[in-house]
């Protein structure tokens, strides 16, 4: 256990490109609410107080992967560039531990942002929370903060591999905001996108959020919660699989010491 | 002697391409053959590019070999890796490797995570490394602070942490001052004293003629020439060398002296009113007497044949080849 915190504290402080107290805030906290306040207004005067609320929650959830994609992408990414990372593929260390060490402390950061977003929502736009179904909302948020960072894993490990990965990171996390039904309902889109999305984090994981938060019981949700589990553990375990295959692969291509950018 | 370290036909291009999508390859390895015995320090010199760092590289597991095999304490450093990567040390030289947020202490533990030392065995371990480099005074200063020679310090403490078999050292005196690299030099000894066997790779022939038992001179990928530095300074210096300090310089003493059947070279070193020749002979040519006339006896404070340096034996191996 000693060892599996270690390796997660040494990756966090030692990798997580905004670890200082600026960029961490205006990173977890300052953008999201900012972000959130826009689209309220903007859902206020484009709508009704149900399209406020519906922009709130999405912009809260989408949240998570804006700060959590980023920051596991930096810890692959800035590995193999400060050179590292081949020492790291020199020891005997059991990979499948070092794997599940890596996000352990960037977990929490997408809670907090998301937090941080919805209170920023309540305070400026106005959210009811009276009706919220506290227990099935927190789960659907463990929930989906998981299956969004297993995608962060998945995502990340091709930085062991290929150059500039950052970029494409980038453009996924932006692929969140349209495919999930943070803004869009996922429904005005064509049935093969929507069902391309059922496969995305946050996808499921938002209904259930939105739903307990308009007081939707536990059980009418449980069958989103699921999918979003399944999820989670889908792209968990293909960036377990890709975090031992890219090994491989930038041993045998000689790419393990090159810069990542 | 229980050979630990082994290459067989050993193969490695790298597959490059250009903005215009062209295929370059650089043949780094081929067909690489040594042995490497236990309990010795193995040097492996070669001029930039030979394929020293590429060899290190494959036996640390870090790279796989396009054909041939390798082995560590008798494991395949490709099928057997993880029993490898049990048994090694890894120091390299540079100022990546280490994360420079972490504290030197920081660093160190993490890397003994990985090398599944349990908590108290970390902090023994951690401690006396930091106290072997002499780093205890700047453990808890993060490494982006340290020193080009600091830094190099706490590879050499991280490569000693899992009290390895075989070290893999590449280039580890680099970076650090006179002092540094001397206390490094001394530590090597030590360590083959207490049973490691060490694969070093180093550009200073000096260093290679103080530490390694064995060498092997490697170029374009393959060995060269290998054997004790004895070995190969007898065998490939295809030079004597001749020593003369000239009690008061003489401006023409080169172009005097190169005319003389059986010099092949002769360079000059001033210091104040002396002089210092060096003058590389053929082997066997009896330049002696008549260097002492073109120079004047009475001008020479002493005149010393010598072995040839393994620099003069390395330069030697290359110019012929």
């Amino acid at each position: 256990m000693y060892n599996f915190i270690i390796q997660s504290y040494a990756n966090y402080k030692g990798l997580f490109g905004w670890l200082s107290w600026f960029s961490y805030l205006t990173t977890v906290f300052l953008r999201p609410v900012v972000m959130v306040i826009t689209y309220g207004v903007l859902g206020r005067f484009a709508g009704s107080p149900e399209v406020v609320q519906r922009y709130a929650i999405g912009i809260a959830v989408y949240s998570m992967p804006v700060i959590v994609l980023p920051g596991l992408a930096q810890c692959y990414t800035y590995d193999r560039s400060g050179g590292t990372l081949a020492f790291f593929y020199a020891t005997p260390v059991n990979r499948l531990v070092s794997y599940l060490s890596r996000p352990v402390f960037h977990y929490p950061n997408a809670l907090f942002s998301f937090v941080a977003t919805l209170f920023a929502a309540w305070a400026t736009v106005g959210l009811n929370l009276v009706p919220v179904n506290w227990a099935g909302f927190v789960i659907s948020t463990l929930v989906t903060a998981a299956s969004v960072t297993a995608l962060g894993q998945f995502l990340g490990t091709f930085a062991i591999v290929f150059r500039d990965w950052t970029n494409v990171q980038a453009v996924a996390t932006g692929s969140l905001l349209v495919l999930t039904g943070v803004i869009i309902p996922i429904t005005v889109f064509p049935t093969g996108i929507q069902a391309f999305a059922r496969f995305l984090p946050m996808t499921n994981g938002l209904i259930a959020v939105q739903q307990t938060f308009a007081g939707n019981s536990l059980s009418d949700v449980t069958g989103y919660i699921l999918w979003e589990s399944l999820v989670a553990l889908g792209y968990a375990v293909l960036g377990y699989a890709g975090f031992l295959l890219f090994e491989r692969v930038a041993k045998r291509m000689g790419t393990l010491e090159l810069e990542a950018f | 002697m229980e050979t630990v370290i082994e290459c067989k036909n050993i193969r490695r291009t790298f597959v490059s391409r250009t903005m215009a999508m062209k295929k370059q390859e650089t043949v780094a390895l081929n067909n690489l053959n040594f042995q490497v015995p236990q309990g010795i320090v193995f040097g492996l010199l070669g001029p930039n590019g030979a394929g020293k760092t590429t060899t290190i590289r494959i036996l640390a597991t870090l790279l796989t070999p396009d054909s041939g095999e390798a082995r560590v304490l008798g494991f395949n450093v490709v099928s057997e890796a993880a029993k490898v990567r049990k048994r090694i040390g890894l120091i390299l030289s540079g100022e990546r490797g280490l994360y420079g947020r972490l504290t030197g202490r920081e660093n160190l533990r993490y890397f003994a995570a990985l090398n599944h030392l349990s908590t108290d065995q970390s902090r023994r371990r951690v401690k006396e490394v930091l106290d072997i480099v002499g780093l205890t005074g700047a453990k808890d200063r993060p490494v982006e602070q340290y020193s080009r020679g600091m830094k190099q310090r706490l590879h050499v403490a991280r490569g000693l942490l899992a009290d390895p078999e075989i070290l893999f050292m590449d280039e580890p005196t680099i970076g650090l001052d006179p002092m540094g690299a001397q206390e490094l030099r001394q530590m090597i000894p030590e360590l083959v004293r207490q049973g490691k066997t060490i694969l070093l790779t180093t550009h200073y022939m000096s260093e290679a003629d103080e530490l390694c038992d064995q060498i092997a001179i490697i170029d374009k990928g393959a060995i060269i020439a290998s054997g004790t530095p004895s070995e190969i300074k007898r065998r490939f210096s295809k030079v004597a060398v001749l020593e003369v300090i000239l009690r008061q310089s003489q401006v023409n003493a080169v172009s005097d002296l190169t005319p003389i059947p059986g010099i092949k070279h002769v360079t000059s070193v001033s210091d104040g009113p002396i002089q210092k020749l060096t003058i590389h002979t053929i082997p066997g040519s009896e330049v002696r007497e008549e260097v002492t006339k073109v120079l004047g006896a009475g001008n020479i404070e002493s005149i010393v044949m010598r072995d040839p340096t393994l620099e003069e034996a390395y330069l030697s191996i290359f110019k012929s080849s």
